[in-house]
């Protein structure tokens, strides 16, 4: 339970956020249908999965927003700003709800609020049709009684009120089309909403069983089509009728409220139109039975809309059933939505597509009322229906033909179909040749390695032997027992595998083959077709094997001469005679009247007829030409639709079967073949934003073992822990650089000092290459894995950039201003840990731009800007660091405000502002409770932000930088690096001290001689470039000895704040490394100019310096001393006052 | 001189029959004996090499490199204010204890042995000051034989914003 639960809100929050996005987008384009549906999808699936999980709430709010998205959908009403806002409401709070449920398993929140505001709209859009006709008052009365009733009635009740809600939306909706009728005849306005109105009805009473509704409006709806097909005019008869029907729907449903059962008669209304159509339309029944391609556009655009919206309730669909193989519930709705498409076919005349849902619906009817596990061929065939179905609407959208490779999907549904309804056969009728009984059904069971390899692979190799040797044995037509001692084998070792199924299926061969024996009737082609059935069933259950063609020995007959793995198929086709003798085998030849295959069969025909003659050449040719033009047909049905993908083959598809049959000719083109479909897919998937997105999710679901496979859903703090490991390893790499110096300098001692001969010496600098060698090898092991380890901590910013957009509306919202954000770079990858970091700044940055940045639409206009302003969000890599930028056309940083501010809030004196840079001016804006706004918005404005922002990206060892032109533009320029936990950095000693400054920060370093530096306001300073850099002894600001105090040169480190460069004088340099950042305790890090420690080669530590701290303290300890010297000053003043 | 870690499961054994006893780890700073509970001590080493930590509050040793952990270290003596002598002995003794969750080394001059105390010989600290100690840091004392054992309050003696104000008087001091 607490599994699904997670599982529950992993997906909702997947969902969720899809959700934010498209829901953002249809406030940019509030008609676009696909936004509305992919929205639909998504709060179709999280109804799903909450009731699924039992959690009503989350269910309940989500059907509301269901509704509210329906009538959206068709237009009923339309997208304003309340209604998304009340959407994007409801979103956030199935978002806290999942939050809740994550933190205490309950959905805490209420949900009421919003409930009945979206029952308000869903009600107000039916008031308002009905205050437009006014025809119907019952209507009304119904649509009370039905918020009325309490909806949580029997399962039944709940279908059926389910139902009377949408009909009675689809009925108002009616009304007012046929109140605008009556004045305006031309059917051209309505007749096609009025079709898809009276088809969604039909195809929503009939899994209900509610007949009479659904024969009532599909009459009407074929009505309908005939108007529209003759004159597009709706006569007086016509019209009354339409009243009539509409007044009887009415009393239908009211019964069905109040009783649950239609009781009126609706015969009557039938006969009526009947006659109608006879009457009136008698011509055009046969126009349109002759010319069916010559659908009405409208007519076929509403079949393309309501069977896209099954489709996408179909996928969500199978997306549950994915998860939970027993659920019937799902498997039922799965049938109505196939019964949906398969009626509206129908009344279209599609009938690839009636056909296809038809028998869909049946195969699922059958596993329902089995109670079938849904198999994962099953699985399969179901989501590549789905898929082909969604291709074949986008073609009959564009070309207005129908194209659907109907008959390749039938046969994968004959095929389904026919183990169970051969089970069942089986039960009633006892065969006399025991050959029509089915075999065990192995299509649903996948054998893989899941156990031991090895003894896999052993059992595989044995059954393809022993597979081989029985081939082999039957077309030398071998006795019975024979066979029998084979299949002894086999079972065996399927025994000893475990395979209990499998081991059944061997037992059921031999039983078969008894009777065979025993019925003595001798037939040879029966005992051979039995053979060939069961090997075949094996081959498919296990598509690991190579089996390799018998050659045919030359005086058998053309049926034998048959290669030992032709299927039954291609078999049927050699001999009239055993085609009646394979009843359920020639059904699926009946139904697979594939062009190809019939071509196959011909080809082969040809093939067998001369392979008397050996003429191999020319079947191969012939074989050659079918597969060419396979190859192409299927580049044509790609182009529109794409053909079954080849996880088929296990259930036999041509392909595999002509794979067998002809192996070494026929796989490198199916091989390309298979290519070019992946190929031609692909510019398909790229048109069409929608489908791709299907076809994600499809992948999804058909090769979920394998993802799963493939990605691993680790704790973040295993990772942690690994790269903590990998830092000690760092370590000691550094450790073993160090020995390998002391081992050079050993070596030098020992050459000089030591009296050690030349083979002596030798040995030892052999030694020390090795081990030099050894260093090497282990750095560049140590380097990769590091690498590894830190890659698998970095994420792409997107998962930081997603979160903006909304932010960004957010903020525009109820403001006069407009933004358009952009954002690139978000496959920018950065750690984990400094996504984690940064994502307050970043929006703080945002919110900075969008709130003082960006003018109002009144002010661009003014100003003689775009009205809509431009946001960008863009990240890139720089070396080892990843450059965040934030940049507004907005008003930009005006230098005089700061400088006035700083004044007012006598941070600075004039001289001083007066000296500063333009730059300089800007980083006042990150002192703390510095703020130009003239007013504390609910946002920001009062000066805590940049501070803030400041401090954290400091914390990262990260810089921020601030560009601006006034009336232009504002940069914000974030910089910081790939990742926290290791870091290239500068080693440096001061005394006995070492410390670790980070690259970073650092500018240079320089050799500088102490005539070279002057004294300016008691601070030591170099002239460095025509700039002037303070410089200061760490040694001093350490309180440490150092020995380098009164030498005449020293060395300086200059480093970068971005704000200020100040150089810092060190005793030595050891040199650059990369170093493993290592915390320390609070009270040791905080203000103590620290930012760490870490270990260096030998084991010691070394401080890693914290730039801006150390900057901070050496300003503030002069600043204090600055006001020491002006408190002497003035009591000497004091004192010199007082003498006086 | 790892504490063995099996003593301490089978003290817990111990305890569960009369848990009136007490295992403590006595240590010598100057003339005084103090005691800490055993299940608080996770390791006790000798001669680290202590980093010193520039600007860091006085009692701060400094910070050792414990198998790639970076432990910082407290002067005991110093962080009471006790006044003793200085120590002769070149070779540290550092008490690493596990408190709250982190762990933190104190250099004391010795440690002693493992002393086996009834509760009830515990007794409050007194009011007055105890060995030039101020008695908030003071658990409790005990007497044994001869000797007056002090319990130290540890958690006390860490209490950041303690630590926190410390440092400021000390920065204080040195600007």
């Amino acid at each position: 339970m607490t599994d699904l639960t997670d599982d529950y809100i992993i997906e909702a929050r997947e969902h969720l956020d899809e959700m934010e996005t498209h829901l953002l987008q249809l406030e940019q384009t509030p008609d676009d249908i696909n936004i509305l549906n992919s929205i639909f999808t998504d709060v179709h699936t999280i109804k799903g999965a909450a009731q699924f999980t039992g959690l009503s709430q989350s269910s309940e709010l989500a059907h509301r927003v269901e509704d509210v998205l329906d009538l959206l959908r068709q237009e009923t009403i339309a997208c304003t700003a309340e209604i998304s806002d009340l959407l994007i409401g409801s979103m956030d709070r199935l978002a806290l709800l999942v939050n809740e449920v994550e933190q205490s398993r309950q959905e805490t929140s209420e949900i009421d609020d919003l409930v009945e505001q979206l029952n308000q709209i869903i009600n107000k859009t039916d008031a308002d049709s009905i205050q437009e006709t006014d025809t119907n008052p019952e209507t009304k009365a119904e649509t009370d009684a039905v918020d009325e009733t309490p909806a949580d009635d029997a399962v039944d009740g709940d279908s059926i009120q389910n139902f009377l809600t949408s009909s009675k939306e689809q009925f108002a909706f009616i009304s007012t089309l046929l109140d605008s009728l009556k004045a305006d005849s031309r059917c051209e306005n309505y007749c096609p909403q009025l079709i898809s109105t009276m088809m969604i009805i039909a195809a929503d009473a009939q899994p209900l069983g509610l007949e009479k509704t659904k024969d009532l409006s599909e009459k009407i709806a074929a009505l309908l089509v005939l108007v529209e097909q003759k004159d597009n005019i709706i006569g007086q008869p016509v019209l009354t009728l339409l009243n009539d029907v509409i007044e009887r729907f009415t009393v239908l449903f009211h019964e069905l409220e109040l009783f649950q059962l239609e009781a009126s008669p609706v015969e009557d209304l039938l006969e009526r139109i009947d006659d109608l159509v006879q009457k009136d339309f008698s011509g055009t029944v046969e126009d349109i039975a002759t010319e069916t391609d010559k659908l009405d556009t409208d007519a076929v655009n509403s079949f393309i809309e309501n069977s896209r919206a099954s489709l996408t309730a179909i996928e969500a669909d199978l997306l549950l059933l994915e998860n939970d193989t027993h659920n019937t519930a799902v498997l039922t709705s799965l049938a109505s939505h196939f019964a949906t498409i398969e009626n509206a076919a129908q009344l279209l005349d599609l009938s690839p597509v009636e056909t296809l849902c038809q028998h869909t619906v049946l195969l699922l009817n059958q596993h329902i009322d089995n109670e079938q596990v849904v198999t994962f061929p099953l699985m399969e065939l179901l989501s590549e229906m789905e898929e082909q179905l969604s291709v074949s609407l986008t073609g009959l959208e564009n070309s207005e033909a129908l194209i659907l490779p109907v008959d390749d999907l039938l046969s994968h549904i004959q095929l389904l179909q026919q183990p169970t309804e051969e089970h069942e056969e089986a039960e009633i009728n006892v065969n006399i040749a025991g050959f029509d009984t089915a075999m065990v059904d192995l299509s649903g069971d996948t054998y893989a390695e899941e156990h031991d390899r090895e003894l896999f692979d052993i059992f595989l190799q044995q059954l393809q032997n022993t597979l081989q040797s029985l081939q082999k044995k039957v077309i030398e037509q071998k006795s019975v027992a024979e066979y029998r001692a084979e299949i002894d084998t086999l079972k065996s070792s399927a025994n000893y595998m475990g395979y209990s199924r499998l081991v059944e299926f061997y037992q059921q061969w031999l039983d078969r083959i008894n009777t065979l024996a025993d019925s003595e009737t001798e037939d040879e082609a029966i005992t051979h077709e039995l053979m060939f059935d069961y090997i075949e069933a094996l081959v498919k259950t296990f598509p690991q094997l190579k089996l390799q063609t018998v050659p045919e020995p030359d005086n058998l007959s053309p049926s034998e001469a048959a290669p030992v793995l032709a299927t039954e198929e291609p078999a049927a086709a050699f001999d009239e005679e055993e085609i009646n003798s394979l009843k359920d085998i020639t059904d699926i030849t009946e139904i697979t009247e594939d062009n190809l295959f019939n071509q196959l069969s011909q080809a082969l025909e040809v093939s067998t007829s001369q392979g008397d003659s050996d003429n191999d050449a020319v079947s191969d040719e012939a074989m050659h030409e079918i597969f060419d033009k396979m190859l192409t047909d299927n580049e044509n049905v790609t182009d529109v639709a794409s053909k079954p993908v080849p996880a088929f083959t296990p259930v036999a598809s041509p392909e595999s079967k002509e794979n067998d049959y002809n192996k070494k000719q026929a796989e490198p083109k199916i091989t390309q073949n298979k290519e070019t479909k992946t190929q031609s897919k692909k510019p398909l998937t790229d048109k069409k934003p929608t489908a791709k997105k299907t076809k994600a999710q499809q992948k999804d679901t058909s090769s979920s073992k394998k993802v799963l496979k493939r990605n691993v859903r680790v704790d973040a703090e295993k990772i942690d822990t690994l790269m903590n490991q990998v830092g000690e390893l760092i370590v000691d790499k550094g450790y073993f650089h160090q020995l390998f110096n002391e081992l050079r300098l050993l070596q030098k001692e020992l050459k000089e000092n030591a009296s050690l001969n030349s083979r002596e010496l030798k040995q030892v600098r052999a030694f020390s290459f090795r081990f030099a060698e050894a260093i090497v090898s282990f750095g560049r092991t140590s380097n990769d894995l590091q690498e590894g380890v830190m890659k698998v901590r970095m994420l792409p910013i997107s998962q930081l950039f997603d979160r903006y957009p909304r932010l960004v509306h957010d903020l525009v919202h109820r403001t006069d201003k407009k933004v358009n954000l952009e954002v690139r770079g978000e496959d920018t990858e950065l750690d984990k840990m400094i996504i984690e970091e940064i994502s307050d700044p970043l929006i703080h940055l945002i919110r900075n731009a969008v709130d003082h940045g960006i003018e109002s639409t009144e002010e661009r206009k003014a100003a003689g800007k775009p009205e809509v302003a431009k946001l960008l969000l863009e990240a890139y890599n720089e070396s080892n660091h990843i450059v965040i930028e934030i940049t507004d056309n907005g008003r930009g940083i005006d230098p005089e405000k700061i400088k006035a501010k700083a004044l007012d809030k006598s941070l600075y004196s004039e001289d001083e502002l007066a000296r500063m840079s333009q730059k300089e001016l800007f980083y006042l804006i990150m002192l703390p409770g510095f703020s130009t706004a003239k007013e504390v918005s609910n946002t920001s404005g009062r000066g805590v932000g940049m501070d803030v922002v400041k401090k954290n990206i400091e914390k990262l060892n990260g810089i921020l930088e601030i560009d601006s032109k006034p009336g232009t533009y504002t940069k914000m320029r974030l910089k910081i690096p790939l990742t926290l936990a290791i870091i290239r950095a500068l080693q440096v000693r001061v005394g006995d001290s070492f410390f670790t400054i980070p690259l970073s920060n650092v500018e240079e370093t320089l050799r500088v001689y102490n005539k070279e530096t002057s004294m300016m306001e008691g601070t030591k300073v170099i002239h460095l470039r025509g700039k002037t850099m303070p410089i200061i002894y760490l040694s001093k600001l350490f309180n440490i000895h150092s020995d380098h105090l009164s030498s005449e040169k020293f060395f300086v480190v200059t480093v970068n704040t971005g704000m200020q460069q100040i150089g810092l004088i060190v005793d030595e340099l050891l040199g650059q490394a990369e170093v493993v950042i290592k915390p320390l305790v609070d009270y040791l890090q905080e203000k103590s100019g620290f930012s760490g420690a870490t270990i260096i080669g030998d084991g010691k530590i070394s401080l890693i310096l914290d730039i801006y701290e150390l900057v901070n303290m050496t300003t503030s300890k002069q600043v204090l001393r600055h006001q020491q010297q002006q408190n002497l000053k003035r009591k000497s003043l004091n004192l010199e006052e007082n003498n006086a | 001189m790892t504490v063995d870690t099996n003593m301490l499961d089978a003290q817990d054994e111990q305890a569960s029959e009369k848990d009136q006893l007490m295992q403590l780890v006595g240590f010598v700073i100057g003339n005084e004996i103090f005691g800490v509970d055993i299940l608080m001590v996770q390791e006790i080493i000798r001669g680290a090499v202590v980093t010193a930590i520039p600007n860091a509050p006085e009692f701060v040793e400094g910070v050792i490199n414990l198998r790639g952990n970076i432990i910082p270290v407290i002067d005991l003596r110093k962080r009471l204010n006790l006044y003793v002598e200085q120590k002769t002995d070149d070779k540290n003794w550092v008490l690493l204890l596990n408190i709250g969750n982190r762990t933190t080394g104190f250099v004391v001059d010795r440690v002693t042995q493992v002393l086996k105390i009834q509760h009830d010989q515990i007794e409050p600290p007194p009011d007055i000051v105890v060995a030039g100690l101020e008695s908030q840091y003071i658990n409790g004392v005990c007497e044994i034989d001869d000797y007056l054992l002090i319990l130290l309050d540890f958690d006390r003696i860490l209490l950041m914003e303690e630590i926190r104000k410390l440092k400021q008087i000390d920065n204080m001091k040195t600007t």
